[in-house]
């Protein structure tokens, strides 16, 4: 007969009811910009917090011969210039820090992989991890595969030196793949050395408070559930707006775009979160599963007519910051006649029962006039209004506006009377501020995220599904977008709202953007 | 007045009938050094302060909590020199919050003779901001048979103490037990030398979840806690000590009754405090051993197999937390405390 297995008794109702398991985390691409970034100060945050596991170590792999005091001061760099941590702690970095290992080696030689196997084995000894393995992607896409077929080549995806095997878990940055093929490819490739629940793909925009939000603020609250749908609402307006150019990234965003920069993921997930149907529970398999119906049920933009459904635009000069700036052509590593798009704006119908006849209008883009990601839930207008034409013209429809970022809240617009002997109705907003109503500072998506892979929860993370269905939306836009060259760009001024076709976009549904 | 109540100098006078008039003016009247406000609030605390010399103190920890979470605090002092069947209040005019910060609380403090205790209580009930839970923090002493406090902890959802007031031992806990009955059961209890106790618990639980370690835990059945004997020699266990051993018995049954209290003499350690957690084995060798170690101060943790060779070795850094951290930690939620409750009916 089975035994059941022993449950740690101690654990339920601590601060952390799940706990992270002993483990070694493994940071392929060590000396690269994200490691120094983002990932070292979110292991930082993680340790000052006491969340990491006690029996814990860093491993960094990198083809830059920097070593272990090269690789701590890469921790030291990244946590005093990190705007993201919160409390420096010296005891925390030392302790840290003495727990960082590096290992130098190229990601297609068997030799260096044999060497982070042994080591690997070593500190498993020294710390205790217990053959617990998350080995982190901080590297192009383009190298995923190769590493993994490294890893499995040299044992280190299954068993650890006879021992039964502890946990391997990847954790992969996107993009995931360029478009759907490729990202096909990916999976498949991954699929082949580990399975499904061992890879967690990181769209860092999960991992931000406000996001998960979203689904708090819905599933909650009785009071907004039961109106969320077409009986109520009249359409959805989903901004994500930077209002800063490709800064150096200008061969990066040659090959990126808007489309595979925020629409294929930060856009289609806000979009999944708004629009899902309420999971069972919140484990990985329900809230995915929801998600991916989302997506699953939009109605592919039809090529034929696709500038009735989704407009692309190019930055052209204009300002910034109350400064001159360049257009996008102009920018350095960017192609003198390059029709990358940098806005895009879509109309997508979510063919279900609950949005049947609501759009989603959802547009990005760079230098557009401030930085801001907002959801905005345009209710329809009363149906019928017992007051004077002259009395109510200034009245607006309701909208709840959740703000992703900056000034992260939530506002209700509706409308009240205007004291005095007359009825005057004026639209006020009411406002929620998350700054304003909770003084800690919010985790970092990293350390969020980092976390939730530590303790093997999936549920803020892609699968592969969800990224393939994904990009069969916006495959073909970006196929038709790439073979049409006869676009005139640059349409829109940088410091602008966006291409004119965009607010035509709106305006042929009898509606605009909101003015952000 | 007394001159014993000491407030900051932002607190301002007002009739309290106009106390509320007074607050909410403050978010009709942009503050132009400080940006329009935003006003938010969750929750209400009443501080009932145990001697109008401790007001200052009080005042600064609730100027902390206020500084990071948007409430109504309402502060009592109760005191002779207070003028009989009135209630004396002053608001604070500013945010205590930092510079920059969005946050913006509201401190009312109340001044009264401490047999006009209805009066006060009906003056409190009129100040809270509705809708929204009340924590009563009761910073004096044991509170059986105490009027006010009798009249106050009826309006809260939740009351803290902090047990250590009421002598730190098997009589504290037994006050706070009773606690637990008050209101029929309705209001939740917090306990600040409960939240003490947290490190040593958080260790505990770190250390099994290691599955080496988890594997031997079916050999525990006997604890033993040490901790910290006053300089006069032996001295009863502590509260502290008594709940992690209720809190031991009651995650795992076997260890009922078979927790050792034991006072060791350690220089440099308060009296109480608890000094080292075991749990062992009568069977054999294994065991883990938890002790306190001083700079850098935490907790060092050990596991023995059952031939008492060490399989892991742990250190968890700990800070020791001050009366406003505590405090914060104990009104994390409204809800009644069952790993609390629990501890305390297991020690």
């Amino acid at each position: 007969m089975a035994t059941a297995p022993i449950v740690n008794p101690f654990r339920e109702g601590l601060r952390q009811d799940r706990a992270t398991e002993p483990c070694q985390l493994v940071i392929f691409g060590a000396s690269g910009d994200l490691t120094h970034r983002k990932l070292l100060p979110a292991i930082y945050n993680l340790a000052q917090a006491q969340l990491v596991p006690p029996s814990f170590n860093v491993v960094g792999f990198a083809r830059q011969p920097i070593g272990d005091d090269g690789f701590r001061q890469r921790l030291r760099d990244g946590v005093a210039q990190s705007s993201e941590v919160r409390q420096r702690d010296e005891g925390t970095l030392n302790a840290l820090a003495d727990r960082m290992h590096y290992v130098t080696g190229n990601f297609d030689d068997p030799r260096a992989f044999a060497t982070l196997k042994s080591a690997l084995a070593e500190f498993d000894q020294r710390y205790g991890t217990g053959g617990n393995r998350i080995f982190y992607f901080a590297t192009p896409a383009s190298l995923y595969g190769g590493i993994a077929e490294q890893l499995h080549a040299a044992g280190l995806t299954s068993a650890a030196d006879g021992k039964p095997a502890g946990f391997v878990r990847f954790v992969v940055e996107k993009p995931f793949g360029r478009d759907l093929a490729s990202a096909r490819a990916l999976n498949a490739e991954l699929l082949r050395f580990v399975t499904e629940d061992q890879i967690y793909r990181i769209d860092h925009y999960l991992g931000k408070e406000t996001v998960q939000n979203i689904l708090v603020f819905r599933f909650a609250n009785g009071i907004f559930e039961p109106i969320w749908n077409r009986r109520y609402v009249d359409h959805v307006q989903i901004t994500v707006a930077e209002s800063i150019g490709i800064e150096s990234r200008g061969a990066f965003y040659e090959e990126t775009g808007v489309v595979r920069d925020i629409m294929q993921n930060h856009m289609i997930q806000l979009t999944s979160l708004v629009a899902m149907e309420p999971p069972q529970t919140f484990d990985a398999r329900d809230f995915r599963d929801e998600k991916i119906r989302v997506i699953e049920a939009t109605k592919p933009l039809n090529t034929d007519a696709l500038d009735q459904a989704a407009v692309r635009g190019q930055y052209g000069p204009g300002s910034a910051g109350g400064a001159p700036v360049v257009g996008y052509r102009q920018e350095d590593g960017v192609a003198k006649d390059s029709i990358t798009p940098t806005y895009a704006a879509f109309k997508i119908i979510v063919d279900n029962w609950r949005w049947a006849g609501v759009p989603f209008y959802v547009r990005s883009g760079k230098r557009l006039p401030k930085r801001v990601t907002e959801i905005a839930i345009q209710f329809k207008e009363a149906p019928h209004l017992p007051f004077l034409k002259s009395q109510v013209e200034a009245v607006e429809g309701n909208v709840l506006a959740l703000r992703i970022q900056p000034n992260e809240g939530i506002s209700l617009k509706f409308g009240a009377k205007v004291p005095g002997p007359s009825m005057r109705i004026r639209s006020v907003m009411m406002e929620f501020a998350y700054g304003a109503t909770f003084g800690t500072e919010d985790a970092s998506p990293y350390e969020r995220l980092i976390l939730d892979c530590m303790k093997g929860d999936q549920t803020l993370f892609d699968r592969a599904d969800g990224v393939e269905a994904a990009w069969q939306l916006v495959d073909p836009v970006l196929s038709a977008w790439e073979a049409d060259r006869s676009v005139r760009f640059p349409n829109y001024p940088a410091g602008s709202w966006g291409p004119a076709a965009a607010d035509q976009l709106v305006a042929r549904d009898g509606r605009q953007w909101r003015r952000l | 007045m007394t001159p014993k109540l000491v407030l900051p100098p932002n607190f301002v006078p007002i009739d309290t009938g106009r106390v509320e008039d007074a607050l909410a003016a403050r978010w009709q009247t942009p503050d132009h050094d400080a940006g329009p406000a935003v006003h938010a609030c969750t929750l209400n605390l009443i501080a009932c302060v145990e001697d109008a010399a401790a007001t200052a103190a009080v005042s600064a920890i609730v100027d902390q909590l206020a500084a990071t979470h948007p409430i109504r605090a309402v502060t009592i002092v109760t005191d002779e020199a207070a003028e009989a069947n009135r209630i004396q209040a002053w608001v604070a005019a500013g945010s205590a919050a930092a510079p920059g910060s969005q946050i913006s609380s509201e401190e009312i403090t109340l001044f009264a003779q401490p047999d006009d205790t209805e009066l006060l209580a009906a003056t409190v009930e009129g100040m809270l901001a509705a809708d929204l839970p009340a924590y009563f923090w009761w910073r004096g002493g044991s509170p059986t048979r105490d009027h006010t406090f009798s009249a106050l902890a009826r309006l809260a959802n939740k009351i803290v103490v902090d047990s250590i007031r009421f002598g730190d031992g098997a009589a504290a806990l037994d006050t706070v037990r009773r606690l637990l009955d008050y209101r029929d059961g309705r209001a939740g209890v917090a306990d600040l030398n409960w939240v003490r106790t947290a490190p040593w618990r958080e260790a505990v639980a770190a250390c099994f979840d290691d599955p080496e370690a988890l594997a031997l835990l079916p050999l525990f059945d006997r604890a033993s806690i040490n901790y910290a004997s006053g300089p006069e020699g032996a001295l009863p266990p502590s509260a502290r000590a008594l709940l992690i051993s209720g809190w031991l018995a009651s995650r795992l049954n076997r260890l009922r009754g078979r927790v050792r209290l034991k006072p060791v003499v350690e220089a440099g350690h308060g009296p109480g405090r608890v000094l080292k957690v075991s749990l062992s084995s009568r069977a054999s060798p294994a065991a883990l051993e938890l002790e306190r170690r001083p700079a850098p101060t935490g907790v060092v943790a050990v596991a023995k197999d059952q031939s008492g060779r060490t399989i892991r070795e742990w250190l968890f850094p700990t800070t020791t937390l001050s009366e406003a951290e505590l405090l914060h930690r104990s009104i994390d939620s409204p809800a009644r405390d069952p790993l609390l409750e629990a501890a305390l009916h297991h020690d």
